[in-house]
């Protein structure tokens, strides 16, 4: 009797520990999980956890292809989204803002280089590129296109490979994304984005 | 027969041993919420006081970092508590509404509208902070079924130990000493910061696709309004004065052509800053994203005038029923305050 108590009981415990695998991520990554800058989300429309989830670009062993991603090259530098950042490589940024979530420690560092903003995420201890978010009008893309210039513009220099939602444009490469928003057919932003 | 008895009876033990540890277990892997990420027990510690106030605040970090519901009881006598939680989406606000008025039924619900922004889910972590905590009931069982993200399960919110197994060697002492009973954080709900961060360089305002709310924010707008109006309870619209994230003039006009439309009243205190008195430079613990003691004790003087002239509360202060218990509070409260900002 004992013994079939013993057996019926151990049955639960399997039974419980079989039903434990669904998807979801190890409650010791809580914290980890969230990152969130609100408005860009919005704008790249893309959950923060997702963004936040970041162990897969650390991991990956040889993520630059030249056609396969978007890169924005500024002075000499190559900013691509998921990529290292090299403050280094660039000119002294004019300010730097942190951008907190909620509740979770974590947080982005919004640089300002005048021209454009640069959203960097930590991976670990190291930063990398989540965003590139054009401010001057004459700051062209790396393929030339500049916030005033015209849909047809774009087309001409990106092709036709593009989701639209509305006014909205969107090009996808690899992990990367270029959106360009645009109003009366005239580009008025901007971005570089990781496809988070 | 006597044999059929006793293996019914045995398998009974087993079966409610095995309950019984199942919920132990289950309860013990939770997270706790008292030392990292203190916010995820907010929800909980309503049911305590859960009763007898002429305020509610709901909405995300923007009510609960910074209005301060004892200022508002010193200032004007009136009962307020914060049922606020981080990232406190539209439809969340609606069910934690609904689970409010099961325990009271308060004069003024004030709502934070900033969550109108979000349309979808945010992540499954941001919704255990609001749910892990909350009691059961149908509107525990609506927030999981409108706010779950694709990979989230029901069941992992009736069975914690399915989404928390994993925690086994990450238990620490809190896990036990907080195994039956949270210990309270909060004052009615409000967060204390007294930190100062100035306020410095925000990101620029970026340009948006589309500034509309969606269609859910709404839907869930107008049913937290019903619900209001069902119980006779007056519907306040705010919106904190947070310098970031970006509050677009396109949002402001979307919520007062809301407001006009039904009635409501609608404060956007970010719009209001000089009027209240703050002063970002030192009214702010994390650089003008949410207010510290200092600003909330600001903008609490400051919205409180306007719930008691404009909305009619009562000044609880000479009621024998309530005052003692609130002069307590307010002792501990300012016991707390002196030894943080010694």
């Amino acid at each position: 009797m004992r013994k079939r108590s013993k057996t019926l009981f151990l049955c639960g415990i399997a039974v419980v520990l079989t039903a434990c695998g669904q998807k979801t991520a190890p409650a010791g990554n809580l914290a980890k999980d969230i990152n969130i800058d609100a408005d860009s989300l919005k704008s790249a429309g893309k959950s923060g956890g997702e963004k936040g989830a970041d162990t897969e670009a650390s991991d990956r062993e040889n993520p630059k292809e030249e056609e396969g991603v978007f890169s924005f090259v500024y002075e000499g530098a190559t900013l691509t989204p998921g990529e290292l950042v090299d403050l280094s490589a660039l000119p002294k940024y004019a300010g730097v803002a942190e951008v907190p979530s909620c509740a979770f420690g974590g947080n982005d560092n919004v640089y300002n280089f005048e021209t454009f903003e640069l959203t960097a995420y930590l991976d670990g201890e190291k930063e990398r590129v989540y965003s590139i978010y054009f401010l001057d009008p004459n700051l062209p893309t790396t393929e030339g296109l500049c916030l005033g210039d015209t849909v047809d513009d774009m087309k001409a220099l990106y092709g036709d490979a593009y989701e639209t939602e509305e006014n909205v444009y969107t090009y996808t490469r690899g992990e990367t994304l270029l959106t360009i928003v645009t109003k009366n057919d005239v580009v008025i932003s901007i971005e570089y984005c990781l496809d988070r | 027969m006597k044999k059929k008895w006793k293996t019914i009876l045995s398998v009974g033990v087993v079966l409610i041993g095995f309950c019984i540890a199942f919920v132990s277990v289950s309860r013990l892997f939770q997270p706790k919420y008292m030392t990292d990420l203190e916010e995820g027990s907010f929800i909980s510690q309503y049911y305590r006081e859960a009763g007898g106030h002429d305020v509610i605040f709901l909405g995300d970090c923007e009510v609960y970092a910074n209005y301060s519901p004892m200022e508002l009881y010193r200032d004007y006598g009136i009962t307020a508590y914060i049922r606020g939680t981080p990232q406190q989406l539209v439809w969340m606000s609606y069910y934690v509404a609904e689970e409010t008025f099961r325990y009271e039924t308060p004069r003024v619900l004030v709502f934070n509208v900033n969550a109108m922004r979000y349309s979808e889910p945010v992540s499954e972590p941001y919704n255990r902070l609001t749910i892990d905590q909350m009691r059961w009931s149908s509107s525990k069982a609506g927030i999981i079924l409108a706010s779950a993200t694709e990979e989230e399960r029901f069941l992992s919110y009736v069975f914690p130990i399915l989404r928390y197994h994993s925690r086994f060697d990450k238990l620490t002492r809190e896990d036990f000493s907080y195994f039956f009973r949270v210990k309270d954080n909060t004052f009615n709900g409000f967060q204390l910061h007294t930190e100062v961060v100035p306020a410095g360089p925000l990101p620029a305002k970026r340009i948006l696709s589309d500034y509309r709310f969606g269609d859910i924010c709404y839907e869930y707008l107008d049913r937290l309004r019903l619900l209001c109006e069902e119980n006779g309870t007056k519907l306040v619209l705010v919106k904190a004065p947070s310098l970031y994230p970006y509050w677009y003039e396109e949002y402001d006009g979307q919520i007062r052509e809301y407001a006009a439309q039904y009635g409501l009243s609608y404060y956007n205190f970010a719009e209001q800053t000089e009027e209240i008195g703050l002063d970002f430079s030192e009214d702010t613990y994390d650089g003008g994203y949410h207010l510290n003691l200092s600003g909330a004790v600001k903008l609490s003087r400051y919205f409180g005038k306007i719930l008691a002239k404009e909305h009619g509360l009562p000044d609880h202060r000479q009621d024998i029923e309530i005052a003692p218990a609130y002069n307590k509070k307010l002792q501990e409260y300012d016991k707390i305050v002196e030894e943080r900002t010694r």
